[in-house]
C-alpha cells in the first residue's frame, strides 16, 4: 500500500463567524491525481492554504510527507509545487527568467536548474514564447507560464489550485494532458476545480467538499455507486399529459420525471431494462417522441444528490 | 541570491523610467541652484539712464532740473528734431526723453502741479518709471521751496541738497545677504530629488515582491523569509547608494574644483543619513500602496510637502513660526539645519556638535521609518493570518 503523502484530520479553520473548514479528514497516497471537488467557497482553497501552511488553523493536524507541516518545514517545501488559481508570475521578467527565478529557490545547482527550466517550458509549450513578458501572453500561455512556474524543481508533490480557470479549451487540454503526464512521471497531484468534467477526466480519487465538509470520497465509479440514480433517460416529447407522466412515474425503479421544454427527463434508480419499459409505456399510449438517449450519472448527478444543489451554484 | 537577482531585473524595467526621472531632477536642480541664489549685489547703487532733455523753459527752474537729472543719468545731447528723437528712442540711444515747456517756471511760481513737463519713454520699462518717480519727486521738492518764498537760486540748490541725502538701512536677518557657494544649494535641494528618486526607484520593486500571489509563491518555497529579506535589503541599498553615487559624481562634475575636503565629507554624511531615511520610506510605502498611482501621489505628496516645511524649496526666514515649529517633525528640517552647520564649520569647528545632533536625528527619523514599516508588515501579515 502507498504511503500517504498528505494526512489532514479534524482540520477546523474559522474566518470570524464562518466556519471555512469543519473538521475536514483527508488522506491522499502517494501517485495518485486526487481530485478536490466543490462549488466556490466550499472550502477548496483554505485546504490548499492549510496544507502549505500559508493559513493557520484553529484546529487539527495536517502532515506532508509523514510529518506536520509547518511554516519553517523548508525540507518539506522543497519537494512541494504549487499552481495557484491566480496566476503568480513577475511581469517585468520575461517567461525565462519567471521560470528560472521560481526554479532557482529550490534547485541551486546552476547547470541543473538551466536543464529544468528548459525541460518545463518545452513541457508546456512555452519554448517559442521563451523571452515574452507576460503581458504579451494571451490567458491560455499565461496559465502555463504559472503551471511551469509551480512545476519546473521537478517536485514529488504539486498542488493545483483550479489552473484552468478561464482558460480557452486547447490550453486546457494541453495543461490536463500534462498532470496526467507529470503523475506518470511520479508526482502525486492534488487538483481543485469546480469543473466535474476535468476532475473525472484525469482524477484516480475525487473527494466532494461543501461548507468545509468532506461529503464523500472515493473513485468516480464509488462516488456514482453511492447514489441513487442509475441512469437518466431523456426523451424529445412534443406534447404529454399530465396523467401521462403521472403512469410514467409509477413504472419500475422511476422515481422522478420532468418534463421542459418539449423534452422528458426521466431519472431511474439502479435496475435493468429502464429504457425498455419507458419505450413500451409511449408506444402503447401513442405519444409521439423524437430523440432518445440514456445518460449515466455524472459527478454533477453526485453532487446534486449530495448537497441538493447544482456543482456550480 | 535569486531575490537579489530579480530585484535587478526588475530594476532594469523601471531604469528608462528612472534616468528620465534623474534627468529632469538633476536639471531642475541644476536650475534650482543658480535661480536660489541671493544677488551678489550687496549694496544698492543707482542706475544710470540714457536720457535727453528738450529744455525751453525761459525762468531758471527748467535748468536746475535739467542740471539735476546729469548728475545722476547720462545725459545725451540731442536737437529737439521729433523724427530724429524718435529714431534714438527705437534703437534704444536713449531710453526717455523729458520736455520742460517755456512756462516751466512760472507754472511752478503759480503752485500749478499738472503737466509740468511732458516725457516720451520706451513703453512699459522700469527706466521710464523711474524717471517719472525721480522727475516728480524734484518737481514736488521745489514747489515746496519756491511757494515758501525762496529765491530760486536757493530753492535749487536746497532741492539739489534734499535729495542727494541719503539713509543707511541695516537689514534686521543678515542671513539672506549672505552669499553661499554653488554647492551649497545643490546639496540644499537634493532631499526633495532623493525622496522622488528613491521611493520611485525601489518601492515599484519591493510592491511586486510583496503582491499577493508572488509572496505566497515565495512562502511556499524553500527560501527562508530571512534569505528573502537579505536579498531585498541588499538590492535596495545598492540602488540607492548607485543613486547617491550618481548624484554625487554630478556634484563633482559641476563644482568639484571648489568643494574643499572637509566639506565633501560632511555632506556625504548628510545624504547618506538622509537616503537611510529616504530608503525607510521607501519601504514603508511599498507595504501600503497597492498601486502605482497611489505610489507617484505619496511620492509627490512627500517629497514637495517635506521641501516646503523643512525650508528647502522656501528659506527658514520667509516661514512662519508655527510652520517652522511643525518643520522640526520632518528630517528635511535636520538636513537643510546640517546643511547650513557644514557652510560655518570652518570658521566655527564648535558648530560640529550641532551637526552631528542633526545628523543624530535625521537617523532616528529613519530607525522610525524601519520601525513602523516592520510593524505594517507584520499587521498586513496578521490580516492575512499567515502562519509566521
Amino acid at each position: 500500500m502507498s504511503a500517504a503523502v498528505i494526512k489532514i484530520e479534524n482540520l477546523v479553520k474559522r474566518y470570524h463567524e464562518l466556519v471555512a473548514l469543519d473538521h475536514f479528514n483527508l488522506e491522499i497516497k502517494e501517485g495518485e491525481i486526487f481530485g478536490l471537488l466543490g462549488p466556490n467557497g466550499s472550502g477548496k482553497t483554505t485546504t490548499i492554504n492549510c496544507i502549505l501552511a500559508l493559513l493557520s488553523f484553529d484546529k487539527g493536524n495536517v502532515e506532508v510527507f509523514g510529518e506536520e507541516m509547518a511554516p519553517n518545514k523548508y525540507h518539506l517545501k522543497q519537494d512541494i509545487g504549487i499552481v495557484f488559481q491566480n496566476v503568480a508570475v513577475f511581469n517585468e521578467l520575461t517567461v525565462y527568467e519567471n521560470i528560472e527565478y521560481f526554479c532557482g529557490l529550490y534547485i541551486k545547482n546552476k547547470q541543473t536548474r538551466k536543464q529544468y527550466v528548459e525541460e518545463a517550458m518545452e513541457f508546456v509549450g512555452l519554448n517559442d514564447f521563451k523571452s515574452f513578458y507576460p503581458k504579451k501572453l494571451s490567458g491560455g500561455l499565461l496559465r502555463r507560464l504559472n503551471i511551469a512556474c509551480g512545476i519546473a524543481h521537478k517536485p514529488k508533490l504539486i498542488i493545483m489550485d483550479e489552473p484552468t480557470v478561464a482558460v480557452d479549451p486547447q490550453s486546457r487540454n494541453k495543461i490536463l494532458e500534462g498532470i496526467v503526464e507529470l503523475n506518470k512521471k511520479g508526482a502525486t497531484i492534488i487538483y481543485t476545480s469546480h469543473y466535474m468534467e476535468e476532475v473525472e477526466q484525469i482524477c484516480t480519487r475525487i473527494a466532494i467538499m461543501d461548507k468545509g465538509k468532506n461529503l464523500a470520497i472515493g473513485t468516480k465509479e464509488e462516488l456514482k455507486m453511492m447514489i441513487k440514480t442509475g441512469e437518466t433517460i431523456n426523451m424529445e416529447v412534443l406534447e404529454i399529459e399530465d396523467k401521462n407522466l403521472e403512469e410514467i412515474k409509477k413504472l419500475p425503479h422511476v422515481y422522478q420525471v420532468e418534463y421542459k421544454e418539449n423534452k422528458l427527463h426521466i431519472k431511474c434508480s439502479k435496475g435493468k431494462h429502464n429504457l425498455i419499459r419507458v419505450l413500451d409505456y409511449m408506444q402503447t399510449n401513442q405519444i409521439a417522441f423524437g430523440r432518445v438517449y440514456a445518460e449515466l450519472p455524472t459527478l454533477n448527478d453526485v453532487f446534486l444528490e449530495i448537497t441538493g444543489k447544482e456543482l456550480r451554484d | 541570491m535569486q531575490v537579489f537577482k530579480a530585484y535587478f531585473k526588475i530594476l532594469r524595467d523601471s531604469i528608462p523610467g528612472l534616468f528620465i526621472y534623474l534627468v529632469i531632477f538633476i536639471a531642475i536642480s541644476f536650475f534650482l541652484s543658480g535661480s536660489g541664489k541671493e544677488s551678489t549685489a550687496t549694496t544698492f547703487t543707482k542706475n544710470k539712464v540714457k536720457i535727453a532733455v528738450i529744455n525751453e523753459d525761459e525762468g531758471g527752474l527748467g535748468e536746475g532740473l535739467k542740471s539735476y537729472l546729469s548728475q545722476i543719468h547720462t545725459l545725451v545731447p540731442t536737437e529737439n528734431d521729433k523724427e530724429m528723437l524718435q529714431d534714438q528712442l527705437y534703437y534704444r540711444n536713449i531710453e526717455y526723453i523729458l520736455f520742460i515747456p517755456k512756462d516751466f517756471t512760472n507754472k511752478i511760481k503759480n503752485n500749478e502741479k499738472e503737466h509740468l513737463c511732458e516725457n516720451v519713454k520706451v513703453p512699459a520699462s522700469y527706466t521710464g518709471k523711474y524717471l517719472d518717480s525721480q522727475v516728480d519727486q524734484y518737481i514736488s521738492t521745489l514747489i515746496t521751496y519756491v511757494i515758501a518764498g525762496i529765491d530760486d537760486k536757493q530753492a535749487l540748490e536746497y532741492t539739489k541738497s534734499d535729495l542727494e541725502k541719503e539713509v543707511s538701512v541695516q537689514l534686521l536677518n543678515e542671513s539672506i545677504s549672505i552669499s553661499k557657494a554653488d554647492d551649497y544649494y545643490y546639496f540644499k535641494y537634493l532631499p526633495y530629488i532623493f525622496i522622488s528618486v528613491v521611493v520611485m526607484g525601489i518601492s515599484p520593486i519591493l510592491m511586486t515582491f510583496y503582491k499577493k500571489e508572488i509572496n505566497e509563491r515565495n512562502l511556499c518555497s524553500p527560501m527562508t523569509l530571512k534569505t528573502k529579506s537579505i536579498g531585498l535589503v541588499a538590492g535596495s541599498i545598492v540602488t540607492v547608494l548607485g543613486i547617491f553615487v550618481l548624484f554625487l559624481v554630478f556634484a563633482f562634475f559641476l563644482y568639484g574644483k571648489n568643494m574643499e575636503f572637509e566639506k565633501t565629507i560632511l555632506y556625504i554624511i548628510n545624504c547618506i543619513s538622509f537616503l537611510s531615511f529616504a530608503t525607510g520610506l521607501g519601504y514603508l510605502v511599498s507595504i501600503f500602496s497597492s498601486n502605482h498611482n497611489i505610489l507617484n501621489m505619496i511620492t509627490n505628496v512627500c517629497g514637495l510637502g517635506m521641501s516646503f516645511l523643512g525650508g528647502i524649496f522656501v528659506p527658514r526666514e520667509v516661514l512662519g513660526e508655527k510652520v517652522i515649529a511643525l518643520s522640526k517633525f520632518l528630517p528635511t528640517y535636520w538636513y537643510v539645519n546640517a546643511v547650513e552647520a557644514i557652510q560655518e564649520v570652518k570658521i566655527n569647528p564648535s558648530i560640529m556638535k550641532e551637526f552631528q545632533i542633526n545628523i543624530g536625528v535625521q537617523l532616528l527619523f529613519a530607525i522610525a521609518m524601519f520601525a513602523i514599516a516592520l510593524a505594517g508588515t507584520k499587521y498586513k501579515s496578521d490580516a492575512r493570518k499567515q502562519v509566521s
